[in-house]
């Protein structure tokens, strides 16, 4: 049987790959040193494949067709589609039979999402795996939950997308070791005159409930506590799927910074069995 | 003002780089595809970002639609909050 063995949520801001120096530099070592400490963890675990929770950024996804939550089963996915993020384009492989049992098992608990075969990746995918994977040779499958087009998924249906993930993983004949990924947040606003202001009271407040296994306080955030984090900040939602999936594992937060010319308050945080 | 129409054209440069070329050579031509009143494509050959913003085009598809049309992150958010932001890491044309 398969097994998560290893999980975490990393902040993707664009500036952390694509403008390294912009950020004050005992800041930014901190963060980089977070995450290269998750690097390690990712190494030690050895996983076989990567379910990476992210969110489209109005790239993939139009309001002509807006799914609440899209699992990528393609062979391949390629980018990034942002030539600033200081990264080259590369393709990266998928996982389409395991993605089809993801698919298939959240249908049948009646969480209906879609699917994509071709699903373009950008900052919000390639920014952690830059970190967690750097040769990017682990497979990957790509789940993008809509957390930027109102109205969301509430935050229990990103709950239930990582309790099914859990399910799926345990029950696979093939056994495949698993690593599950939330990226995003924490606070930010995008777009908008308030772009560059980071909430570090809400961000702190989320690691600690994190760090402490309080899911259900978080759970109950409400859509205006959230905002006042700034419309980037329901990108948890990506982390709370990661939350979903390892309810009883061991959480540590490895870094946080509030970094302010990559207008994000910026944290890595580890899940181990 | 349709926020829709503005939007997907916005989406579409975005995501088909060909279509910003198309733009840039025969405007007239592109815009004829959308539904977009004369004011709308107006705004669109003025790269009006304060129009669109104000139309409720989605403020990050908007964001990264106009820096494939040329407007870099610092001189959008200028325009759209009526200041100049300190100390961002936006990246600027590359």
């Amino acid at each position: 049987m398969g097994e998560i063995v290893i999980a975490a949520g990393a902040s993707h801001a664009p500036g952390i790959t694509g403008m390294r120096e912009a950020a004050d530099p005992e800041q930014s070592s901190r963060f980089y040193a977070g995450m290269e400490r998750m690097r390690q963890a990712f190494a030690k675990a050895r996983p076989d494949v990567i379910v990476e929770i992210s969110n489209d950024h109005l790239f993939n996804f139009y309001l002509n067709n807006m799914p609440a939550i899209c699992i990528g089963t393609g062979q391949k996915h390629t980018g990034p589609y942002e030539p600033w993020i200081g990264m080259d384009q590369r393709t990266l492989t998928g996982h389409p039979d395991l993605a089809r049992d993801l698919l298939v098992a959240a249908l049948d608990e009646g969480l209906p999402l879609s699917f994509s075969e071709e699903l373009y990746f950008g900052h919000a995918e390639l920014v952690p795996l830059h970190f967690l994977t750097p040769k990017m040779d682990i497979p990957v499958i790509p789940i993008m939950i809509n957390d930027f087009v109102n109205p969301l998924p509430p935050l229990r249906a990103a709950y239930r997308l990582g309790q099914v993930i859990r399910q799926v993983v345990e029950g696979r004949p093939k056994g495949e070791r698993v690593a599950v990924v939330g990226t995003g947040g924490l606070s930010h606003w995008v777009g908008v005159p308030e772009m560059g202001k980071v909430n570090s009271n809400f961000d702190q407040r989320f690691l600690d409930e994190l760090e402490h296994a309080h899911a259900s306080g978080i759970l109950e955030y409400t859509q205006n506590e959230i905002d006042a984090a700034g419309n980037g900040a329901h990108e948890i939602r990506n982390w709370i799927g990661v939350m979903g999936a390892m309810p009883e594992a061991r959480v540590e937060v490895l870094t946080y910074e509030a970094i302010v010319p990559w207008v994000t308050g910026c944290a890595g945080v580890v899940w181990e069995p | 003002m349709s926020r829709y129409e503005l939007g997907k054209l916005m989406f579409e440069v975005t995501r088909f780089p060909r279509l910003e070329e198309e733009f840039e050579r025969d405007s007239d031509g592109v815009l004829q595809r959308y539904d977009l009143t004369a004011e709308e494509k107006d705004a669109l050959l003025n790269k009006d970002v304060r129009y669109m913003y104000d139309a409720g085009v989605h403020p990050l598809l908007l964001m990264m639609g106009s820096r494939v049309m040329g407007i870099d992150m610092r001189e959008y958010l200028g325009v759209i909050s009526g200041k100049s932001p300190q100390g961002l890491a936006l990246p600027n044309e590359n």
